[in-house]
């Protein structure tokens, strides 16, 4: 997933480089074309890899303040990293709404959330002010969290 | 042999392995192991049409727990193209191809000794950080 400014100019630049490769392929009548065939097909799955990411972070964007909040548990890290992509950002400004130093919210990134604890992953969301529902559930992580407390009070 | 990975969990340097240390190495939780297990049958297939090394790259080599996928290219330049075409023509397809990175997990990339640069796409996390990648011959497969 591209995650800032700075990965999606990257991302667009080896998209640009790809579709000069794909080009001289289909012009090339040097090689066996089964080889160019077989390299061919290969290039435009990672062309079309990219496509999707940048049409992802391009999306995202241009969705501020629209970020759908029903989502599967799994895709729950995702979610932050769209927040921060819609919000505008910076690392800096990021770190601080999450509560968290930069280098620390550094490696979240890095790691897509993927290691941080399900409290954890709860706390960050409430800390931007995404009252997410996830699907199939019917309930919101806060309802639960209020059903929790009533249960052991 | 001991792997030297940068903060950010990219690999400092490029390293030629063999298939087991591959295994010991990137293998190291369960999600990471079915990846492993899939890619081995796509190299036996490979290895039967002439191939002999492969590269690793992406997050695969990394330090990251949960990698998406196995970026994994292939070097055809061996390969036996006719009789491959006949028995595997999903891999002459963009859409076989895609059908392997969704249901298999395995991203093919194919290069041959004319299109080596390819690799350097690998060489390069999405920040623009320097990346190693893994050398495998698949000889022992």
């Amino acid at each position: 997933m591209i995650k800032n400014e700075k990965q999606f100019k990257i991302s667009k630049k080896k998209h640009k480089e790809l579709l000069q490769k794909i080009g001289e392929l289909k012009k090339d009548s040097k090689h066996n074309p089964l080889r160019n065939d077989l390299i061919l097909a290969s290039y435009s799955n990672l062309k079309k890899e990219i496509e999707k990411e940048i049409s992802e972070y391009e999306r995202i964007k241009s969705n501020s303040g629209n970020i759908d909040i029903e989502r599967d548990l799994a895709e729950l890290p995702k979610l932050i990293i769209e927040f921060k992509i819609a919000a505008g950002l910076t690392h800096k400004e990021f770190s601080k709404k999450l509560g968290l130093k930069e280098q620390q919210l550094q490696r979240h990134e890095a790691q897509n959330f993927r290691g941080v604890s399900f409290n954890n992953l709860m706390k960050y969301l409430h800390n931007i002010g995404l009252n997410v529902r996830i699907k199939g559930s019917g309930v919101t992580p806060l309802t639960r969290n209020r059903l929790k407390k009533k249960a052991i009070s | 042999m001991d792997l030297d990975f940068y903060l950010n969990g990219n690999l400092r340097n490029d390293y030629t392995i063999s298939i087991d240390e591959f295994q010991r190495l990137f293998g190291k939780n369960e999600e990471r192991l079915e990846k492993i297990t899939n890619l081995l049958i796509f190299l036996k297939i490979f290895k039967s049409f002439g191939c002999s090394t492969i590269y690793i790259g992406g997050s695969f080599v990394t330090t990251e727990e949960s990698p998406r996928d196995i970026d994994v290219c292939i070097d055809i330049t061996s390969i036996n193209y006719a009789a491959f075409k006949k028995d595997y023509p999903e891999f002459f397809k963009y859409s076989g191809l895609r059908k392997f990175q969704r249901e298999l997990k395995c991203h093919f990339i194919m290069f041959d000794s004319y299109s080596t640069e390819i690799l350097d796409f690998f060489r390069f996390d999405r920040d623009g950080n320097p990346k190693g990648i893994v050398k495998i011959s698949i000889k022992e497969v």
